[in-house]
């Protein structure tokens, strides 16, 4: 995206950057003390970076980097989900693969944005369902169900694509990736609405507390009565699904379905829902430390891109930060 | 002090934010002497103890072990001393034998440097046979039974020649028979010159095996009394500071028609041909000994385990109950013999857990949680149960177990249940909230309210219940009316399945 693209309309770009900091609603401002050492991490890595390139403090850079992450962004909503059951996706990077390179294909050949839509979410609730099943009915734990449908659904998409990469796709699709809703790009829109609905559903909705309760004490959950398996089958579904549609608006950024599409997505995903405070064994944490995990995982590479630093290092560096802010997370709850 | 004066503590200080945990407490413990440490929770009792572990620095005062004065920084300072912790659980390693258990931080070795397992078996022996217990020593620690698994922690303490052990309430898991072993081992190791610190919330206990105790209240030393020269509710009094007559019995019988009728419930190879009938209004307890199926009834009642036949009617209709969903809808509540592991839920507010059970009773269409109702709910309920927490928003995992423990039982009030199983409802807490919790269940009755009250406290069960059974190896072995025993008789009918057991 070049910065001239959006030349007029600055500041509501740069303050949609800075939505998680300070605009949103009351409960993010009550949990800013948990949050605050992201924040502070995320601001260290501003002034660094604006001392060292003048580049830094551009809109054009910060929407780079917001389009940049969000696949990641949408994909790690649906994560935040399953790890606060107490569960973990680790198949989200094939299920977009494969949602995407199917969608694209039918996308290639002429069907209309909503079929392909249509698709692409109707390939991720079968996933979903698979992995939920799974895991409730045949006790095969999260891990191993969803490492196996990893690698299944990676063999599907390259069976069905023949390991090629889709290219030519209907440009009513495009708008997903490329479009601008006013003088937004369509993929900010949907990041942060995303963001904005999943963080009412975890706090406000009875579903969401649920999910709360099954990752915070299932055997409590059950004995109230909550329909534990319904809840853990909903959140693979929601995980499937956002991978896939994760999946459809990166194509459309992309404008083609390369194979090697979303392998290794797992592996972000989860470290910026952990960085985000959402803790690995369930019950704690929420969508807007993942958003925060998400945008240090942008601007680390960002940083590695500026300062042209080599991208080998982007993996060492984030590394680093995952231990780093689980270590800080760990010792600030046994402290209390 | 007078005569060998083993352990002194004098003025010790602990101050945490916004509370003082201890305020310059003395204790003094003499050599072969059994000291009871008793208090309500929250009173300092643990954090003395972890001062004693050197898991607590105190901010003040000074500890002496044989008159010189000595720092106990961390936990290694404090075993290097002779001190020796025993909690509730065992802390030791199911996977190995008796005998590796005892020596695991010392293995006996062999000319060749390798752990001798024939040696160690023979020492094990000797140790075990000095105590006179009846303990094989090659067995898996993880396969004998809870208490011998106690006992063998606390021989492993005294083959590292431990002086002084502390113990945290030993008993809170143990059955009768086994509480009666702990304490024949406990005067053993008197006899030989071992002084225990002896923590606990039964009072009968403490006031029939030590020769002194120390009564802590708000972190404060009260005073200090030989065992012989107090009764229970002179303790009570100085516990609490206020008067507390333990065994109230209910006022009379309500019970009206029958709510639950259960027939010839069987759960293969745990339960075995249950039928009762419960009725509105009625207190039924049921108490025998760990293994006699109470916890399992309450399962198999509440669809946590399947039973294989037998038919329950709940209020004139039958039910095959294969989930809690089943019953919840039919006013049952259950509230589990493990608050920490079953009841409450970590991570969530007083609020959210007090309203748990409502969650899609209070969302509208869309799933949105009305707030206003749960702040409401759970604020009436908060003022109905007496519940202590700072805010409605308070983390349930900083309440102190009686406040955690009401808010389990405040959910299913909410709820409207009219059945209410309770299985150990008043474990781990102290005794002012056990007294409240008794008074809520009396009040509860009192209104129609039907309880199964499970529990391994006879006082609990014999001063609550309109009946009672007595539960042995899956079944009901005996049912009793009120006032057809006396307590001495029903705790004689446990220990008698005690005797048939062994």
């Amino acid at each position: 995206m070049k910065p001239n693209s959006i030349s007029e309309p600055e500041n509501h770009v740069a303050r949609a950057w800075n939505a998680p900091a300070r605009l949103p609603n009351l409960k993010f401002l009550k949990r800013l003390p948990d949050e605050t050492g992201l924040l502070i991490i995320l601001i260290g890595f501003g002034i660094i970076l604006s001392i060292l390139s003048p580049y830094f403090l551009t809109v054009g850079n910060f929407v780079n980097v917001i389009i940049t992450m969000t696949s990641t962004g949408i994909v790690a909503v649906g994560m935040t989900f399953v790890m606060l059951s107490g569960g973990i996706d680790l198949s989200v990077g094939s299920t977009m693969a494969l949602a995407a390179t199917i969608a694209a294909t039918y996308s290639k050949s002429g069907s209309p944005a909503v079929v392909v839509i249509l698709i692409a979410v109707g390939i991720g609730i079968i996933i979903g369902l698979i992995n939920g099943i799974a895991i409730t009915k045949l006790r095969v734990p999260p891990l191993i169900t969803t490492l196996a449908m990893l690698s299944v659904a990676r063999g599907l998409e390259l069976i069905y694509g023949r390991a090629v990469t889709v290219t030519g796709l209907g440009s009513d699709i495009n708008f997903l990736g490329r479009g601008t809703i006013g003088p937004i790009p369509v993929p900010i829109v949907l990041l942060f609405g995303l963001y904005v609905i999943a963080s009412i559903v975890l706090s406000r909705t009875s579903f969401g507390r649920k999910i709360y309760a099954v990752g915070g004490n299932e055997r409590a959950a059950q004995i109230v009565g909550i329909k534990v398996n319904q809840i853990k089958i909903s959140v693979y579904v929601i995980s499937a699904v956002l991978s896939a549609f994760g999946g459809l608006i990166l194509v459309a950024r992309l404008g083609s379905a390369p194979t090697i599409i979303g392998t290794g997505l797992e592996l972000d995903v989860i470290a910026a829902v952990v960085i985000g405070g959402t803790s690995l064994s369930g019950g704690k944490g929420g969508v807007w430390g993942t958003l925060l995990g998400v945008a240090i995982l942008g601007l680390i590479q960002n940083t590695l891109n500026l300062l042209n630093v080599s991208p080998y290092y982007t993996q060492l560096v984030q590394g680093l930060v995952i231990f780093v802010a689980v270590a800080i997370d760990m010792n600030r709850r046994r402290g209390t | 002090m007078e005569q060998d004066c083993l352990l002194e503590l004098s003025g010790i200080t602990k101050h945490y934010p916004g509370i003082l945990a201890l305020d310059h407490v003395d204790f003094s413990l003499q050599m072969g002497e059994i000291h009871g440490l008793v208090g309500e929770n929250g009173a300092g009792k643990s954090t003395l103890i972890k001062v004693l572990n050197g898991i607590v620095n105190p901010d003040d005062g000074v500890i002496s072990l044989d008159g010189a004065p000595r720092v106990i920084a961390n936990p290694r300072d404090s075993a290097a001393l002779g001190m020796a912790f025993i909690h509730q659980e065992p802390t030791l390693f199911p996977n190995l034998s008796v005998a590796e258990n005892l020596f695991a931080g010392h293995p006996r070795l062999n000319r060749w440097g390798l752990v001798s397992k024939a040696d160690q078996k023979q020492a094990a022996r000797q140790l075990l046979a000095r105590m006179s217990l009846e303990i094989d020593p090659s067995a898996l620690v993880g396969d004998i039974r809870l208490a011998e698994a106690q006992m063998v922690e606390i021989l492993r303490a005294i083959s590292l020649d431990a002086r002084i052990l502390v113990m945290d309430e030993p008993t809170s898991s143990l059955t009768e028979s086994e509480k009666h072993s702990l304490f024949k081992l406990i005067e053993s190791l008197k006899a030989e010159g071992v002084s225990i610190i002896y923590v606990s919330h039964f009072l009968d206990e403490v006031l029939a095996i030590c020769d002194r105790i120390t009564v802590l209240k708000d972190g404060k030393k009260v005073s200090t009394h030989k065992a012989k020269e107090i009764t229970k509710s002179d303790l009570i009094l100085k516990m609490v500071g206020h008067g507390l007559e333990i065994g109230e019995g209910q006022s009379q019988t309500h019970a009206g028609d029958t709510i639950l009728s259960v027939r010839a419930l069987t759960v293969h190879d745990v339960l075995h041909d249950i039928s009762f009938d419960l009725r509105r209004g009625e207190i039924v307890g049921i108490c025998g000994l760990l293994g006699a199926g109470k916890t399992e009834l309450a399962k198999a009642l509440f669809g946590l385990l399947p039973y294989d036949s037998g038919t329950v009617v709940i209020d004139g209709e039958a039910v095959h109950v294969r989930s809690p969903r089943d019953v919840i809808r039919r006013g049952m509540g259950f509230v589990t013999e493990s608050r920490l592991v079953e009841g409450i839920i970590g991570g969530l507010s007083v609020r959210e857990n007090a309203t748990v059970t409502l969650f899609d009773r209070l969302s509208n269409w869309l799933g949105l949680l009305d707030r206003g109702a749960q702040r409401q709910l759970t604020g009436e309920m908060v003022a109905d149960l007496g519940v202590r927490a700072a805010s409605q928003e308070q983390h349930i995992m900083y309440l102190s177990g009686g406040n955690q423990q009401k808010v389990v039982l405040g959910k299913w009030l909410l709820l409207n249940s009219t059945i209410l199983i309770l299985d150990e409802p008043t474990r781990g807490i102290d005794i002012g909230a056990k007294r409240e919790i008794y008074r809520i269940l009396q009040r509860l009755a009192g209104e129609g309210t039907s309880i199964l009250l499970i529990s391994s406290e006879i006082d609990e069960v014999y001063d609550l219940s309109d009946r009672i059974f007595v539960m042995y190896d899956g079944r009901i072995s005996r049912q009793i009316a009120r006032g057809e025993v006396t307590r001495n008789e029903l705790i004689a009918l446990v220990t008698e399945s005690i005797s048939l057991e062994t």
